[in-house]
């Protein structure tokens, strides 16, 4: 069952419903109750080890909290450690390498995602940074939480138990919140697919124009398809009345590769910056640049190999390290430099963007190719062959249908306007200056708008739509 | 006390009238999907004919044409044949069958029918340009004037074929001096859709619609299966189990279609000597059992088809294999036909555009032609 699919669209207001009925203190067993019954719909199995890892987690947490020894906390949090990385790449490696005698075995669902929380609790129980929980249904509630299971956005169990047992539901945010993740996913993302699957299935019979769409056309449906799950995520959380991190923040404006991953995956970034990145370059200042570069790579790397072990995860790890360690080291000079010459600031952040943008896209090339020689193909047949530009376009416009492509486009732009100027933030700006009948007219429009779009995405759900790119991690 | 009965009584009825409110909401929305679905009857669209027919004039006329002629009767042992119709570009007559250009069914005439699902029927073609038209064309200009009857209807398989073929030399005067069939992959994708062979297409959800109206007279709850609810979920359901089935049972599917199948031509075999006519049988190509070079259109419905209905490329591949090594007599096998053809010719998994149906029928009048000249 996915976000998208009609039986789970249909079952979630009755989910809401029954959830709003139910007695405040009841609320963390029904959130967890209800997030094995959807986790249970992809696997029986896969639900028995994330409860027996949730289960394991909880009582290190404990073992760690009331050892009593630094030591003896420590030596627990390592093994704890080891057992979830263990876990986390034991699944990695059984997804591009078979392992015989154990069969055909899939990866859980969420694996990435919840190993990641339930490593942030121990270590954080053992850096002292949060006490370890009484209660293990909130404990359990924070992981499984079904809205941010499949994808994330990877929110710190502390930060979700702080928001334990949620008391007010937030419908009236929720709910747009879910219709636009869900609308993006079906009218933007879908649409620029067929492209794209295009141009990376059939990477070494084409050439130039078809090449470069495949190439553009890539980041922007994974931008919209990931943010899509997001916005779903944090738009459910929202019914249930947690509050979830967010992921993105208009990545693509992005000027510089740093700033891209601030505001590209966030939830995952900070994660690692956390527990990867800072204590690394803790461990690596008397290192100087080699310390900070070293510190660098390994971050993003890990970044990268949590996408998957592949040699084309590794080279995306790769290409960005250098990026950013190149981006790191001459940060202070370009700074001095901008300083210096204040009129050249903004052809500059131009230029910063337009190169970021490429440097990412060509990154993003070698994590979507099926190999790495394919990847190769496409960055070095690109640029060749662009004489017969409408050609080489009408045959992508065939393949992937003319007018899909032009409603992905156009459905882009106007995703793109929208995050920049927030119509809905300008309207919480005029709201309360206009009459109360004008702030009501537009209130129950808005409801009557979402309502319909709700059950409009909820009835042409399923069928045709491709899955989401980023639950498969 | 009294206040907690009457509390715990008002949280009892605020959960039941949620649950039923609820239930309403999954019935209208199962209402609203099952309507939108049965508004997409068109199996080609009508932007896809635009696309492979460009400029040609008919293009809207056949489109339009689609859904109106598109209407079933039930008839005894075949299960369905269309209903009649009367349009420029689709024409069906009293009896069921497509209108047949460049046939002469003067009462000498040479009599060939023609049996098949939608491929002969020629879904996505004008009548001018179906497979039988484009097949008497052939002889017209060979300058022999034949009478053509298309027996050709959609989602038929071998045995309706069969069946059909028995009910008509019944009736009919004029016996037929050369048969034709021109099926295989649908008997394949009926067995895969059913999980047995030698039965119609869609057995499942006819089977279940018959014995729901024979049990009506009986006192029972089975009215509720007629909810869209449980229609849809029912649907769903059945899609899951055949996608299940498929991807464990492709060989097992392609030997039982494949089984059945020759067993029909014996029969056949014994009524063309008991009426005294010649036969032919062709295995049509699919989009999968050639080695047609795919435009990247046809490639993309490929994959579409994939995803759609998976394991039915392996059943398919594996019972033409199987039906080559058989090589049953009268049987030739043209699912190469397209194998040199670089243009767009496939609308989907089966159906072909009208040049499709013009590289076929030249192919047909070959082989006929050397095997009986």
């Amino acid at each position: 069952m996915t976000f998208i699919s009609f039986e789970f669209l249909v079952g979630l207001p009755l989910a809401v419903a029954l959830y709003q009925l139910c007695p405040v203190r009841m609320r963390v067993l029904f959130l967890v109750l209800l997030s094995y019954a959807f986790y249970c719909s992809w696997s029986m199995k896969a639900a028995v080890a994330l409860a027996a890892t949730t289960i394991l987690t909880f009582v290190a947490g404990k073992l760690i909290g009331h050892s009593g020894s630094k030591h003896r906390a420590g030596i627990t949090s390592l093994v704890a450690v080891v057992i979830l990385s263990g876990y986390l790449i034991f699944f990695k490696i059984v997804a591009v390498t078979p392992i015989p005698r154990l069969g055909r075995l899939i990866m859980p669902l969420g694996v990435s995602y919840y190993t990641f929380k339930l490593l942030s609790y121990v270590i954080d129980v053992y850096w002292g940074t949060i006490e370890p929980r009484p209660s293990f249904l909130s404990f359990a509630a924070s992981i499984v939480f079904f809205p941010q299971i499949v994808a994330g956005p990877i929110q710190r169990p502390a930060d979700f138990i702080r928001q334990l047992p949620p008391i007010q539901t937030r419908l009236s945010q929720g709910t747009p919140r879910l219709v636009w993740g869900i609308a993006k996913k079906i009218f933007i993302a879908d649409k620029l697919a067929p492209a794209v699957i295009y141009v990376f299935g059939h990477t070494k019979g084409l050439h130039g124009s078809e090449l470069l769409a495949g190439f553009y056309l890539f980041p922007l449906q994974l931008y919209v398809d990931f943010s899509a799950l997001t916005d779903i995520a944090i738009g459910m959380g929202l019914l249930f009345g947690i509050e979830g991190p967010e992921n993105f923040n208009r990545p693509f404006t992005a000027s510089s590769i740093s700033e891209f991953w601030r505001r590209w995956h966030m939830s995952l970034t900070r994660w690692l910056t956390d527990y990867v990145f800072i204590p690394l370059r803790m461990a690596t200042r008397t290192g100087g640049t080699a310390g900070l570069a070293f510190s660098i790579t390994v971050n993003m790397m890990a970044i990268a190999l949590w996408h998957g072990l592949t040699w084309g995860c590794v080279m995306f790890g790769l290409v960005n390290a250098g990026c950013l360690v190149v981006d790191a080291l001459t940060a202070r000079g370009r700074t001095r430099f901008f300083k210096a010459h204040p009129r050249l600031d903004g052809p500059g952040s131009w230029l910063g963007w337009l190169l970021t943008f490429h440097l990412v896209f060509i990154g993003l090339v070698f994590f979507r190719a099926q190999t790495l020689s394919d990847a190769a193909w496409l960055l070095s047949h690109s640029l060749r062959g662009l004489s017969p530009v409408r050609s080489g376009l009408s045959h992508l416009m065939a393949a992937a249908g003319a007018h899909s492509l032009t409603q992905g486009l156009v459905g882009y732009v106007a995703l793109e306007l929208a995050e920049r100027y927030r119509p809905d933030n300008w309207w919480r700006r005029v709201e309360s200056a206009l009459p109360l009948w004008v702030q009501w007219s537009v209130r129950v429009a808005m409801t009557v708008v979402v309502a319909i779009g709700l059950f409009a995405l909820t009835v042409r759900s399923g069928g045709q739509q491709m899955p989401f790119l980023y639950q498969v991690f | 006390m009294a206040t907690r009965v009457l509390k715990l009584a008002s949280t009892f009825g605020l959960l039941v009238t949620i649950i039923l409110l609820w239930l309403v909401y999954v019935e209208i929305a199962s209402f609203a999907r099952i309507w939108l679905a049965s508004r997409q009857i068109e199996v080609i669209p009508r932007s896809r004919l635009q696309t492979i027919y460009k400029s040609q004039d008919w293009v809207n006329t056949l489109a339009d044409e689609w859904g109106p002629s598109n209407q079933l009767n039930y008839q005894a042992f075949v299960g369905w044949r269309r209903k009649p119709f009367e349009g420029r570009a689709i024409r069906i007559d009293q009896d069921g069958l497509r209108r047949t250009f460049h046939s002469h069914c003067d009462a000498d005439a040479y009599t060939i029918w023609m049996f098949g699902g939608s491929t002969v029927w020629s879904t996505g073609s004008p009548d001018w340009l179906t497979l039988p038209s484009l097949l008497g064309q052939q002889y017209e200009q060979a300058g022999r004037k034949v009478c053509i009857r298309n027996y050709g209807e959609k989602a038929w398989v071998n045995t309706q074929e069969l069946i059909k073929l028995i009910l008509e030399l019944k009736h009919t005067e004029k016996k037929p001096d050369l048969v034709i069939f021109y099926d295989g992959p649908a008997d394949v994708y009926e067995t895969y859709q059913s999980g047995r062979a030698g039965v119609h297409e869609n057995f499942d959800e006819i089977k279940r619609l018959y014995e729901e109206h024979v049990s009506e007279t009986n006192g029972n709850f089975r009215y509720l299966l007629k909810t869209n609810t449980a229609r849809l979920f029912m649907e769903q359901r059945f899609m899951n189990l055949v996608g299940e089935r498929a991807s464990k049972d492709a060989d097992s599917i392609a030997q039982q279609a494949v089984r059945c199948y020759v067993e029909n031509l014996k029969v056949v075999d014994v009524l063309a000597r008991a009426y005294g006519f010649d036969y032919a049988v062709f295995w049509e190509p699919t989009i999968d059992n050639g080695h047609k070079p795919l435009t990247p259109d046809e490639e993309t419905r490929r994959q579409r088809a994939h995803e759609q209905t998976p394991g039915l490329e392996k059943a398919d591949r594996t019972a033409r294999a199987c039906v080559d090594s058989i090589s049953p007599p009268h049987f030739f096998d043209i699912a190469d036909v397209f194998d040199q053809v670089t243009d767009p010719i496939y609308f989907d998994w089966g159906h072909v555009s009208a040049e499709g149906n013009r590289i076929v029928a030249e192919r047909m009048y070959r082989t006929l032609q050397q095997a009986r000249p």
